[in-house]
């Protein structure tokens, strides 16, 4: 059987303008969501995120899937493949909101 | 794991985890959610951020793949890029950490065993060996009347000095200053039970800490300072032995291994307290790695083997 998991990377939490993901390796696994629950948000404000790769989980670069945009509480996602060893997932929040985010992993 | 070749378990494995098999049910630790709502204890809210695991290729900017003792993949824990001094308990995500969650059936000795090894991110120009404050295996345990944690950390630094020598988890039954709870910390036996953390509970980020790495709650073992290899760059990593036994009879430690050294240590009582609600016979291995500055540091771990007899 395929090996599989989710991690949590952002667990409820509250930020405005940009939240970088701590590095997450993933070279073993051959496709990732990227999922973002928008617990809060205040009214008027927008949440968008894209996933970027690595070489070395230091030096970072766009993968190119376009990025996903949330204006109200809920889920939306985005799915990656052939992207290396690493995954960090970009959010960023016109005003403030209350996050959590996770990979879904499987290879 | 195919092969326990390394290794030197006792009668019965209970656990023999190769990375390169996947997570094995290791994930990251948590604090409890609250029952009224989906939310976590005040108490708590410092504590939702430690670094989950990965399963890792040990991949460097300058080297590549690294790869494992066993294969391609170990399970690396990371902090962020965070710390707060010594003397002061843990901040948010300056602590990776991982646990796997399992019961006990006896109660007898208990060993783990494990080849990992420690570096910090290459980042910034330097070897980092002074970015690590500690490396730590332990594991919460009970039986039907009792909460007993057994620990074995390595600090190797403290603010910015390198100490390089083992501790174990015991309380100082001497020392009367605070560990550091309060509040609720969990659902009880029934809605109007209190549960909170007491001296005794959660070593890794309670206790009153010292600018030197201790605490009252770390015993340090007499002739334990030990040079574990850190290598001539961060990327360059070599696999550690390390090994723990334990009598869950007796509520002492037996003897700590690490590398070319075995300290005796018969006779020292694990500090134990009261049973905790819900959580009867529990064995809990965890795996932690803290940060002694602003930069990640990871532990890596090829493989790991709990057993008993």
């Amino acid at each position: 059987m395929k090996q599989f998991y989710t991690v949590v990377l952002d667990r409820m939490t509250t930020f405005s303008g940009r939240l970088d993901s701590e590095p997450y390796e993933a070279g073993w696994a051959d496709e990732a969501i990227a999922f973002v629950r928008v617990h809060d948000l205040k009214e008027g404000s927008k949440v968008s995120f894209n996933v970027q790769i690595s070489p070395d989980g230091i030096n970072w670069i766009d993968e190119g899937t376009p990025s996903k945009e949330l204006s109200a509480a809920g889920v939306q996602f985005l799915r990656v493949r052939e992207f290396g060893g690493w995954l960090r997932l970009c959010v960023n929040c016109s005003g403030e909101c209350k996050v959590t985010t996770y990979l879904s992993l499987k290879g | 794991m195919k092969n326990l070749y390394g290794y030197n378990p006792l009668k019965n494995i209970i656990f023999a985890d190769d990375f390169d098999e996947g997570y094995n049910g290791w994930l990251t630790l948590m604090p409890n959610f609250r029952q009224d709502k989906f939310d976590y204890y005040d108490s708590f809210k410092g504590w939702t951020s430690w670094g989950p695991p990965m399963l890792s290729s040990a991949t460097f900017p300058y080297a590549g793949t690294h790869g494992s003792l066993h294969g391609t993949y170990s399970m690396k824990i990371a902090t962020r890029p965070v710390a707060a001094p010594a003397e002061n308990r843990p901040v948010a995500g300056s602590q990776g950490m991982a646990i796997k969650r399992l019961t006990h059936r006896t109660e007898g000795l208990l060993k783990c065993e494990m080849w990992y090894a420690f570096t910090a991110e290459q980042t910034v120009p330097g070897i980092g060996e002074d970015a690590i404050r500690s490396v730590s295996f332990f594991w919460d345990t009970a039986n039907g009347d009792s909460r007993t944690m057994f620990g074995a950390r390595y600090l190797n630094c403290a603010n910015g000095k390198m100490q390089q020598r083992w501790q174990l988890f015991k309380v100082d039954e001497d020392n009367d200053e605070p560990w550091g709870f309060s509040g609720d910390s969990a659902p009880g036996d029934t809605p109007d039970q209190k549960v909170t953390l007491v001296k005794g509970i959660d070593y890794a980020w309670l206790g009153t800490r010292k600018s030197n790495g201790d605490s009252n709650g770390f015993y340090n073992i007499p002739d334990s300072h030990q040079k574990l290899c850190y290598n001539e760059t961060p990327d360059k990593i070599n696999w550690l032995y390390f090994a723990l036994t334990v009598d869950l009879k007796k509520k002492e430690y037996v003897s700590l291994e690490s590398v070319d050294r075995k300290w005796d240590l018969r006779g020292i009582k694990a500090t134990s307290v009261g049973r905790y609600p819900r959580i009867d016979w529990i064995l809990n291995p965890v795996l932690f790695i803290e940060s002694d500055t602003g930069r990640r540091v990871f532990m890596y771990v090829d493989s790991i083997v709990n057993s008993c007899e």
